[in-house]
């Protein structure tokens, strides 16, 4: 068998069509999961004994089941009780929702490097908690948060191909959907992995670039 | 902010009490700080000289007892009856005047030197970047740091860490300033030129409250010695006199373990 990639300039649009999805689901996962996660590792570390075991139940809940089931959940089970979403805004929301508890448990390690004299040098200064927070507590989360992050992200990247289960044409599917009709996987999936891993490594160039912010900005001294 | 009527002390604690469970951190504590007076805080480990200065600056409140400073009081007036978060707004207007230096600097690493003095001012006090920064390098030349300010943390001594400090507490304009053991986690060799910075502002009039170990300090610059022992003050007025003569005998075999201890 002899590879010929030619094809690929037959069956591009197809392809771009998909790795589009497939960066929108991405972006749009993580733009949500993201703040959410902060918000369930601040939960997690909550005065109410009610939020914290709550939400430690959820986690435990949302991270030990299969992803696709959770898609399932909101493409097929949502509707019975009459919400209805187009297939990519029922991914984004079902992917979210895991994440959301996977990066809670990220931030959570992060926060809890943060020396507590950090929170009280801010307080003595008589910056409010929020200000504190977001300029002085989460950017030092950033050594010990951004490698499992960026891991985590990557997952999210790859498990967009489950997606394609509920009927979002992103790469992956795409990509099936061209070589069922061209009879050429080889060349077709090779294309395909080649785009998964140009887009891994802007989230690894991310990583790269957060670590070197970070290098001179080290914590003092650990306590 | 508004200054006390001539007379009325700078900072007032009135009984003071903090327990953390079983223990009695603070027993009754009142103490009047005139302004531009410089106090130094002697006692054992765990007698109380750290709870005293976070309940100053209510960093941790005080179960009982009240505080003043500049005339206002902890927490506004109690007959106002206000809200949890209007209590807690107040709060934060209330630690902004005063100015607390802690043992371990904790500068924001993730800052520059002069991100560490404008942060505050600015986000606290509403000033415009521009003013915060001129305020800070003024500051930062006090200090003998003016070529630092685009250092970050990090990569500067122990020493030059804490007079960072000291100037972003400064950059707060503060009506009062706390210190918290601040030479001792220094070595030896990076001590004086902190206390150097603290002289010159005992110097310049600020109104000092320092928990210290350095005899010396406390002897040379404060107007009056305290001992705390068990979360009381046992005894308090002119340092060489206390230093010479305790009265009390606990202060008096306090000094002897430190004598000894060669400090
Ligand atoms: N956050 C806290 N939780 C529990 N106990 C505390 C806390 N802070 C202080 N204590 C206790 O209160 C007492 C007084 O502590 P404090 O830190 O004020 O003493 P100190 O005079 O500053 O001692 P040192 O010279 O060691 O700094 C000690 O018994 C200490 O263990
Ligand atoms: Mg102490």
């Amino acid at each position: 068998m002899k590879l010929d990639f030619s094809i690929l300039t037959v069956v591009w649009p197809a392809l771009l069509n998909g790795t589009l999805v497939t960066i929108a689901l991405t972006l749009s996962v993580l733009a949500i999961a993201t703040p959410l996660g902060i918000l369930v590792a601040l939960g997690r570390g909550a005065r109410s004994s009610a939020l914290r075991s709550g939400l430690a139940a959820a986690s435990w809940v949302f991270r030990g089941v299969p992803p696709l089931l959770i898609l399932f959940f909101a493409f097929f089970a949502l509707p019975v009780v009459g919400v209805k979403l187009p297939p990519l805004p029922s991914a984004i929301i079902a992917m979210s929702a895991y994440m959301a508890f996977y990066f809670g448990e990220v931030f959570r390690s992060g926060l809890l490097s943060v020396p507590a004299g950090q929170w009280r040098a801010a307080e003595a200064l008589g910056l409010s908690p929020v200000h504190t927070l977001l300029r002085i507590v989460l950017p030092q989360t950033l050594p010990a948060a951004l490698p499992p992050y960026i891991s985590h992200a990557t997952e999210v990247l790859k498990g967009t191909a489950l997606a394609a289960a509920v009927a979002v044409p992103e790469l992956t599917s795409a990509a099936k959907q061209v070589f069922v009709v061209t009879y050429r996987p080889f060349e077709i999936l090779i294309a395909a992995a080649a785009i998964y891993a140009v887009l891994d490594s802007a989230l690894l160039l991310l990583q790269w670039r957060g670590e070197r912010w970070a290098a001179r900005r080290r914590a003092v001294r650990p306590r | 902010m508004t200054t006390a009527s001539t007379g009325d002390p700078m900072v007032r604690a009135v009984d003071l009490h903090k327990r953390f469970g079983p223990v009695t951190a603070l027993d009754g504590v009142s103490l009047d700080v005139a302004a531009g007076e410089v106090v130094a805080i002697i006692g054992a480990s765990g007698s109380g000289k750290s709870t005293l200065l976070s309940c100053l600056n209510h960093l941790s409140p005080p179960d009982k007892g009240e505080v003043w400073v500049g005339g206002k009081r902890a927490g506004g007036d109690p007959a106002a009856r206000l809200s949890r978060r209007a209590v807690e707004a107040d709060l934060r207007r209330f630690r902004a005047d005063i100015g607390m230096v802690f043992q371990h600097f904790n500068l924001f690493p993730h800052f520059s030197v002069l991100q560490n003095l404008i942060e505050a001012p600015m986000a606290v006090r509403g000033r415009s970047r521009a003013e915060a920064t001129e305020h800070a390098r003024a500051l930062l030349a006090q200090v003998g740091l003016a070529d630092k300010e685009k250092a970050f943390p990090a990569e500067l001594s122990g020493g030059q860490q804490q007079r960072v400090a000291i100037a972003r507490a400064l950059a707060m304009k503060p009506a009062v300033m706390l210190f918290d053991e601040p030479t001792s986690a220094l070595d030896p060799e990076l001590v004086d030129e902190v206390l150097r910075v603290m002289r010159d502002l005992a110097r310049q009039g600020m109104t000092m409250l320092v928990v210290t170990h350095e005899m010396s300090f406390a002897e040379d610059v404060a107007d009056r010695l305290v001992f705390f022992d068990r979360g009381r003050i046992v005894e308090s007025g002119p340092p060489r006199e206390i230093l010479r003569t305790p009265q009390h005998e606990r202060t008096r075999s306090f000094l002897q373990r430190l004598l000894r201890r060669g400090a």
